[in-house]
């Protein structure tokens, strides 16, 4: 199976935007990328019949925190040199302070930390007033060219 | 146990999620091969094992929290308390999964006003992927239908 490696860190905005509206999941839940920096991402998304199915028609709960894992991914994509990866995420810590009923819904990323693990933080708001919904911290497990799995 | 308005549910059907067993305090739900589950390259996909099409922890995460809303679903009273939102779920994933993944989600705890729920997920292999707990808030009161 061929499938497109995430763009390494300095990767244009163009090409992190696109690897990651080309996957499935960000497609069908219409999970778009506003905004990268190196150590920052911003995220949103856009409701749909996939996503809503909270309480008082909000989106799912699932979906916000597979959201903020999915920021924190392009996160700490963007502070990975040549040949690093993500392997995979290592934990997923989300509280949720209010019910995500926006139209539009934005994670914001920023990377705490990057060593063998990386560590962001997530806030999740209303696209509409700016309202907190969730706040997570997502870990993940790098891999490095080179480094005994 | 076959669901079919669960399966059929968009959400179910794009990360292949699929109702497996359902009874007091707990469900289970599988996770198999499907367009919203798989993960990306030099990550999840990269465990893949033989033909075994790993699902990704973007999928798996969003069933845990399915699933723990689910357990409390099966043991609430809803002629007495209302259910209010997930509050907090923790999930710390082991390994990478090879394969489809099972998540089970047991209720360990239920007031009227909050449930505590553990998950655990495993792989094909019967291996132990993931573990988590969810808190769940409920409401003093009927439903609103």
């Amino acid at each position: 199976m061929s499938a497109p490696l995430v763009p390494p860190a300095g990767a244009s905005f163009d090409a992190v935007a696109a690897y990651w509206q080309a996957l499935p999941l960000c497609a069908e839940l219409d999970i778009r990328v506003e905004a990268v920096a190196r150590g920052y991402a911003r995220l949103a998304i856009h409701r749909n019949n996939r996503s809503v199915g909270g309480v008082r028609n909000s989106l799912n709960g699932g979906v916000l925190a597979t959201l903020a894992e999915v920021a924190a991914h392009v996160c700490l994509g963007t502070t990975l040199e040549a040949g690093g990866a993500i392997e995979r995420t290592q934990d997923v810590s989300i509280s949720f302070a209010s019910s995500a009923t926006a139209a539009r819904t934005v994670a914001e990323a920023h990377a705490l930390r990057v060593g063998r693990t990386a560590l962001a933080s997530v806030t999740i708001t209303d696209g509409d007033d700016g309202h907190l919904n969730c706040a997570a911290r997502v870990s993940c497990v790098l891999a490095w060219p080179g480094a005994a799995s | 146990m076959t669901s079919h308005s669960f399966d059929d549910v968009p959400l179910h059907r794009l990360l292949g999620i699929h109702a497996d067993q359902r009874g007091a305090g707990f469900v289970q739900y599988r996770i198999v091969a499907a367009p919203g589950s798989a993960g990306h390259a030099d990550g999840a996909l990269r465990a893949a094992v033989g033909d075994e099409a790993p699902v990704s922890t973007f999928a798996i995460t969003t069933a845990v929290d399915i699933a723990v809303v689910e357990a409390v679903g099966t043991v609430i009273d809803r002629r007495a308390v209302s259910m209010n939102g997930t509050a907090e779920l923790n999930l710390t994933y082991i390994d990478a999964p090879r394969g489809e993944a099972i998540v089970r989600a047991t209720v360990l705890h239920c007031a009227d006003r909050v449930a505590a729920v553990e998950a655990r997920v495993t792989d094909a292999r019967g291996a132990t992927i993931a573990f988590g707990r969810g808190t769940y808030s409920l409401r003093p009161g009927r439903e609103r239908s």
